[in-house]
């Protein structure tokens, strides 16, 4: 008997907690979900026919401020929106219009890409490369030079030729 | 050294100072913009590249027909070259490419083709060095092999699909672009042909020295 008592309490705030829409602090972990933030932007802004229910999230502030107050939802109402808003399949947002300019270095690191030290760093590498090869060259052919001066001179003085 | 050596390094000095004002004043390219001006050393390293290992691999198939080891002399040398300007060429075509593409590299044909023409060199000379006795012959038919990918390098950007320019582009450029890359070009072929004469002199030493250490032995 407490058993089965035990159970009904559970599924009634398994159920109240689900169609609170999060605002109990239940476990709706779509109110959590990036997925579906941006998913509500992007159907936001490809146009207000477009606004639809299912993508509506009191997450949103924005959107929030549009729906007005929040409506009472039977629960079973929001496990279908849930259970819907989980199969949505995750859509790309829409890169947004640009509005004004911005100036380069005003981006972030990362796409911040100057074309000097590449440039530099290519000359840089053709003259240490060039450089580096006529040393090495002059080097062994200095070497080359001083044993075969070595050599004669030991030769001339042992009197073979 | 010949008496064309000194006049010679003196002209292709002067050019190699010459040059870097000749690139500074060509224009910006249009959608590349100062990365473009990589351009003006890759090319023409890429062209001594690409020659070296013709002169080496002309030089090996005279050695291997005829055993004159003044041909092993020049193809050595050669083929040290084409690892020196291939360097060149593999560092600075990444670095243009990576403003100008958005990627250090990619695994095209050309820049495939051209890896593979530099290792080969490299293994010419890995070859020679710890190759031993009998080197010089085998090294000779691997750098037939390099001189083989010389075509396909070039006209590989003809015939696939590939991000790098087309060979067209050098025949169609305008007289701005044309000067610098030109003039560029003969300071580099003429760096080329100065470098090449000092490392077979290396070889003539080496081998009258070689010749001396025998007399001195008989």
């Amino acid at each position: 008997m407490m058993k089965r008592a035990l159970v009904a309490v559970v599924m009634m705030w398994s159920l109240g907690a689900i169609g609170g829409g999060g605002d109990g602090g239940g476990p709706d972990s779509l109110r959590a979900s990036g997925a579906s933030a941006s998913l509500a932007g992007t159907v936001r802004g490809s146009g207000p026919s477009s606004q639809h229910w299912l993508v509506g999230s009191r997450s949103d502030p924005t959107l929030a401020e549009a729906e007005g107050p929040p409506l009472q939802r039977p629960p079973l109402h929001s496990a279908v929106r849930a259970t819907l808003h989980a199969q949505q399949p995750e859509q790309t947002p829409q890169p947004q219009q640009q509005e004004e300019f911005v100036p380069i270095d005003e981006l972030p690191p990362q796409d911040q890409l100057p074309a000097a030290p590449l440039l530099v760093t290519a000359y840089a590498v053709v003259v240490l490369a060039l450089f580096a090869y006529v040393v090495s060259v002059a080097r062994r052919l200095g070497a080359v030079q001083r044993d075969l001066d070595r050599l004669q001179s030991d030769l001339k003085r042992t009197g073979r030729t | 050294m010949p008496t064309w050596f000194t006049p010679a390094a003196v002209v292709c000095g002067l050019m190699f100072a010459i040059s870097p004002v000749l690139i500074a004043n060509a224009p910006y390219e249009s959608t590349m913009g100062l990365v473009q001006k990589i351009f003006y050393v890759h090319l023409p390293s890429a062209w001594m590249f690409l020659l070296g290992a013709i002169v080496c691999g002309i030089a090996s198939v005279r050695f291997l027909f005829r055993g004159d080891p003044r041909h092993d002399r020049l193809a050595w040398a050669a083929a040290e070259l084409v690892v020196v300007f291939g360097v060149i060429t593999l560092i600075t075509g990444p670095l243009w490419a990576r403003k100008a593409w958005g990627v250090w590299w990619q695994w095209d044909v050309r820049l495939t083709s051209s890896l593979m023409g530099w290792m080969v060199a490299v293994a010419y000379l890995l070859l020679r060095k710890y190759g031993g006795p009998g080197s010089d012959k085998l090294a000779a038919g691997l750098a037939l092999f390099g001189m083989a990918n010389v075509p396909f390098v070039y006209i590989s950007v003809n015939y696939w699909r590939t991000i790098h320019p087309t060979t067209s582009v050098v025949p169609t450029l305008p007289t701005s672009f044309g000067l610098p890359l030109w003039f560029s070009a003969v300071t580099f072929f003429l760096l080329f042909l100065l470098l090449l004469r000092v490392r077979v002199r290396l070889e003539e030493q080496r081998a009258s020295l070689d010749a001396l250490y025998l007399s001195a032995d008989a």
